[in-house]
């Protein structure tokens, strides 16, 4: 089994199946760049930096592909039918403990930052699912936003919104 | 951010609001109507940035929007007007108030000029995929539109 080391922005190594990293599209530009599949290159001494990724969050990122080995990897751009698109348990249950502090938020950058789509695709989904069938007090509130809207602000976009309704 | 992270004692906590504009896009696309209504009403911050998208989105952006929102909504706000964006077909729906009464054309007349939008960019939509548009409750073929769009052309 081929490892290969991706070192996080605080410099954590963690290495990694070489099968598991198809699932990025950066990381898998960067192996076919850096000639780390070829027999002759000794690809545990070549770690690929990753600046943009911190180690907890990378860590968080390789659980999820670990589980998602083997599943097929999207491509071209985000175009799935997005109302068929349903967080499976594993994921929501992944996504769940972080979905409102910064961790999960951080997971989504990093998965769109390594171009892993599924990631993208399941992490925007799971947020999204959050502000479903919300107000915006609601959606304020669970995510800790603070109200900067004076009371007249609120009526006024109450009002201009009313239309829809 | 509260008292205590702006003395820096708790780092402040990274929000919905700061997330990257693709990444916001993506999120966007999978919310109805009501919920993105909801959404922008949170925070100035939000309204801002979602309102830009319209404004600043390339065509690319849009067929994105118009292929990966299949059996959704999307209202892109622009200062005045919605510009709602489906699958099954486009919808620019001018504020009910103000198009009561005005024929086809008026309505798209004043949707291009109250959004801002320009002829181009309306093309660009109806080419897209063989969409209808909807003026209010008024369903109409592309056909149509295009021959209306022609005739405003014409006149410009």
């Amino acid at each position: 089994m081929v490892l290969i080391t991706l070192v996080s922005s605080d410099e954590q190594n963690f290495p990694v199946e070489r099968e598991l990293l198809k699932q990025s599209g950066t990381i898998e530009t960067l192996i076919v760049n850096m000639n780390l599949d070829d027999e002759d290159t000794d690809a545990a001494a070549m770690p690929i930096p990753l600046p943009n990724v911190k180690g907890d969050v990378l860590e968080k990122v390789i659980q999820w592909m670990e589980h998602h080995k083997g599943d097929p990897v999207k491509e071209g751009d985000n175009e799935d039918n997005n109302a068929e698109i349903v967080v499976p348990q594993w994921d929501d249950d992944f996504f769940k403990p972080a979905m409102y502090g910064s961790k999960h938020l951080e997971l989504t950058v990093a998965a769109s930052y390594l171009d892993i789509k599924n990631l993208l695709t399941l992490s925007c989904k799971a947020i999204s699912n959050t502000f479903k069938g919300k107000t915006g007090p609601q959606i304020r509130e669970e995510w800790g936003v603070p109200n900067e809207f004076t009371p007249e602000e609120e009526e006024a976009i109450r009002k201009e919104n009313e239309w829809s309704e | 951010m509260n008292f205590l992270a702006r003395l820096g004692f708790v780092k402040p906590r990274k929000r919905y609001e700061e997330l990257p504009d693709y990444v916001l896009r993506i999120i966007i696309s999978y919310l109805n109507r009501e919920t993105l209504l909801s959404l922008m009403a949170t925070s100035n911050v939000m309204r801002k940035r979602i309102q830009s998208f319209r404004i600043t989105t390339p065509p690319r952006i849009i067929r994105h929007f118009t292929v990966s929102i299949r059996q959704r909504d999307l209202i892109l706000l622009t200062e005045r007007k919605l510009v709602i964006l489906r699958t099954s077909f486009i919808c620019l729906v001018g504020n009910p108030k103000h198009i009561k009464g005005d024929s086809i054309q008026e309505i798209i007349e004043k949707i291009m000029r109250n959004s801002k939008m320009d002829l181009e960019n309306v093309r660009f939509l109806c080419d897209t995929k063989p969409f209808r548009f909807q003026f209010g409750t008024e369903e109409v073929d592309r056909k149509r539109i295009l021959m209306i769009l022609e005739s405003i052309c014409g006149n410009c």
